[in-house]
């Protein structure tokens, strides 16, 4: 056999942690059963904690982390990974835009509320700090939204890092999908749907069942913030309503986006 | 009255003389033979038609012809485009020893219930994918399906009429006219005969003069009830002169960028291909085609991050210009077919006749 015809790529070193959320990002890996042992027959994974006990903590060619940082054991944890790893990847909702952990983070009251759910004088095993998504500490290469994930765009983008080619991000909202499945607009019942301020890449569950986009992909940057608001009053919502639907899942990252509304 | 008659005998005269388009014949059918008929259809390929799946209308693989709707008061909100040029597809496999076209999607298929405004928009179609070099997988797909054309009636969105778009004279196999008596049906192929010639018996090769009476009575009667209208011959200079106009602005504020408008649009053809690697270190995989949007951020960015068209404005007025100019100076006639869905389907009322009408008054729509 030539070597012009057999070009395996290199097993990328991985590592997959697992921050403050619902670890279901990671679960949703483990569940893709069709790909499970392909996964880890292509890569070599040091460590995954919730797949195989005994990691190996060294350089890894890419890490993916899940969850939000919200506490100082976490904060030096993403630094380290950081350092460690030549590609870091952002998994699921909470990473990539802090989760509805993150909902009134930068609301200056983070004291305040910590209090309110945890009374006076309490003694926390580890120092909580209030909850960012992972590129408020470190710079992340890319982002993969969602809650959780979709294998579909889990597996490309896990699969283009493995052939070391670049991954593509998806910059369409949920509407292109919700098309795509011929489903019809709740915008044009007058009914809520956040789609258009939405990254695509949930194949639209939520419409295709009658159901509206509350955002759990995170917002999409070219999404038209001012117009929607404006469509979704004139359904007779309020502008507290709409931004409370939309910080829900939007986290920390959806706040610079209501700013000027 | 007079005038009346003179008109309606003048259109008779006219239509005989498109009815005696060579190898254009016409043929009645009592409304009676139509299922059996449909049915028998199943030989020349797997029978898809307008049906309502969750409360939508979409063209579907039907088991039974009684699944149709061929009330021709509703067009499928996604056009026959799709089953020329599918919304997602696998186009090809590869390797590192090269790539395998996957044309498994090809099958013999008859198309029933087309509206004269979507064969015209498939007709527009062939102009770009059948052109040298054409597109194998739209060819395969054209090459392999029957259209069965269906007359429909005008809904409050319909432009057909201004688009010259409502009536069709080519792009069928079998095109059948439905006057309630009775139908007319148009036979457009050779395909088409020999779909007649397996169920002569339905057929009578007579048409009465009275019969084509009705026939234009219910044209004359058809052409009474569209309520919208836009002069598409003087689209093109409008839009050459709109340019900088301050309209694109005021749409541009609105427009939500979801790609809704693309999507249902019958001559909106753009897709973007991805390659998706199999979970291995060895360079296996397949290329995806997906349908894509002009009205998308990322369409216009090219290598080194440079985007042509960034602002909802510019996108919006490429899409206009291409619809209602360019399309037309390429292909001879205009890019929208007047099917109304973008006016039934932009969330906040961006469509061909607003923006027509803003370019033409130069004033935006009142709120
Ligand atoms: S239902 Fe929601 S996601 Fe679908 S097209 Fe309408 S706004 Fe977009
Ligand atoms: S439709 Fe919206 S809320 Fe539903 S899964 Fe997709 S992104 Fe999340
Ligand atoms: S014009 Fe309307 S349908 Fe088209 S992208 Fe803009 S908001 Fe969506
Ligand atoms: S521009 Fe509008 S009316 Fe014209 S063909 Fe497209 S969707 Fe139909």
């Amino acid at each position: 056999m030539t070597t012009q015809e057999k070009k395996a790529a290199p097993k990328p070193k991985i590592g997959v942690y697992g921050f403050t959320g619902c670890a279901g990002d990671q679960l949703l890996i483990i569940h893709t059963e069709d790909e499970l042992l392909n996964l880890f027959g292509s890569v070599d994974m040091q460590s995954f904690v919730m797949a195989s006990s005994n990691p190996i903590e060294g350089e890894l060619d890419v890490a993916f982390v899940e969850g939000s940082v919200s506490t100082d054991e976490e904060e030096e944890h993403i630094l380290d990974i950081r350092k460690r790893a030549k590609i870091l990847v952002a998994m699921g909702n909470c990473a990539v835009g802090g989760g509805p952990q993150a909902m009134y983070t930068g609301d200056k009251k983070y004291k305040e509320r910590l209090q309110k759910v945890y009374g006076d004088n309490v003694k926390f095993f580890i120092e909580p700090v209030e909850a960012k998504p992972l590129d408020a500490y470190v710079e992340v290469d890319y982002y993969l939204p969602g809650c959780p994930i979709d294998q579909k765009q889990a597996f490309a983008l896990i699969t283009r890092l493995i052939h070391g080619a670049v991954p593509e991000t998806n910059p369409h909202p949920v509407c292109h999908e919700c098309k795509l499945n011929e489903t019809h607009c709740l915008l044009l019942d007058k009914k809520f749907c956040l789609g258009p301020l939405v990254a695509g890449g949930c194949d639209s569950v939520c419409p295709s069942h009658g159901l509206p986009c509350v955002g759990c992909w995170g917002p999409i940057e070219d999404g038209n913030f001012k117009e929607h608001f404006k469509l979704l009053e004139s359904f007779g919502m309020s502008k507290k309503e709409i931004t409370r639907r939309i910080k829900n899942y939007g986290g920390h990252k959806i706040l610079q986006y209501l700013e000027n509304l | 009255m007079e005038k009346a008659l003179i008109e309606s005998s003048r259109n008779i005269a006219i239509h005989i003389a498109i009815l005696w388009v060579p190898n254009m014949r016409i043929l009645k059918m009592q409304p009676k033979f139509l299922d059996k008929f449909l049915e028998s259809l199943e030989k020349f390929g797997a029978l898809y038609g307008p049906v309502h799946r969750n409360g939508v209308m979409k063209y579907d693989r039907i088991e039974s012809v009684s699944e149709l709707d061929l009330s021709g008061h509703q067009l499928p909100m996604i056009p026959v485009k799709k089953l020329f040029n599918p919304k997602q597809f696998t186009m090809l496999h590869f390797n590192e020893k090269g790539f395998y076209p996957d044309y498994s999607m090809i099958e013999k298929r008859v198309i029933i219930g087309v509206h004269p405004c979507e064969i015209h928009g498939v007709l527009r179609l062939d102009e770009i994918f059948l052109n040298d070099p054409a597109d194998p997988y739209y060819a395969g797909l054209r090459d392999n399906s029957a259209i069965i054309g269906f007359s429909c009636w005008p809904t409050e969105s319909s432009l057909c009429k201004s688009a010259g778009t409502d009536i069709v004279d080519e792009g069928f196999d079998l095109f059948f006219m439905n006057l309630n008596e009775f139908y007319l049906v148009w036979v457009g192929s050779s395909r088409g005969y020999d779909m007649i010639h397996e169920r002569e018996e339905f057929f009578e090769q007579e048409v009465s003069h009275e019969d084509m009476r009705k026939y234009i009575e219910w044209r004359n009667k058809r052409n009474e009830v569209f309520k919208l209208e836009i002069d598409f011959g003087s689209m093109p200079d409008i839009m050459e002169l709109s340019h900088n106009s301050e309209v694109w602005d005021y749409f541009a504020e609105k427009c939500l960028s979801c790609g809704q408008c693309t999507m249902v649009c019958p001559t909106c053809n753009c897709y973007n291909v991805s390659d998706v690697f199999d979970v291995t270190n060895e360079t296996t995989g397949r290329r995806e085609r997906t349908w894509d949007s002009c009205m998308f951020v990322d369409y216009s960015l090219v290598a080194g991050g440079h985007n042509f068209r960034e602002s909802r404005a510019d996108r919006l007025k490429l899409w206009y210009t291409h619809k209602l100019k360019t399309f037309g100076s390429e292909y001879g006639r205009p890019g929208c077919i007047g099917c109304g869905r973008c006016v039934d389907t932009c969330p906040v009322d961006i469509n061909v006749v607003t923006v027509s009408q803003a370019l033409i008054s130069g004033e935006v729509p009142k709120e």
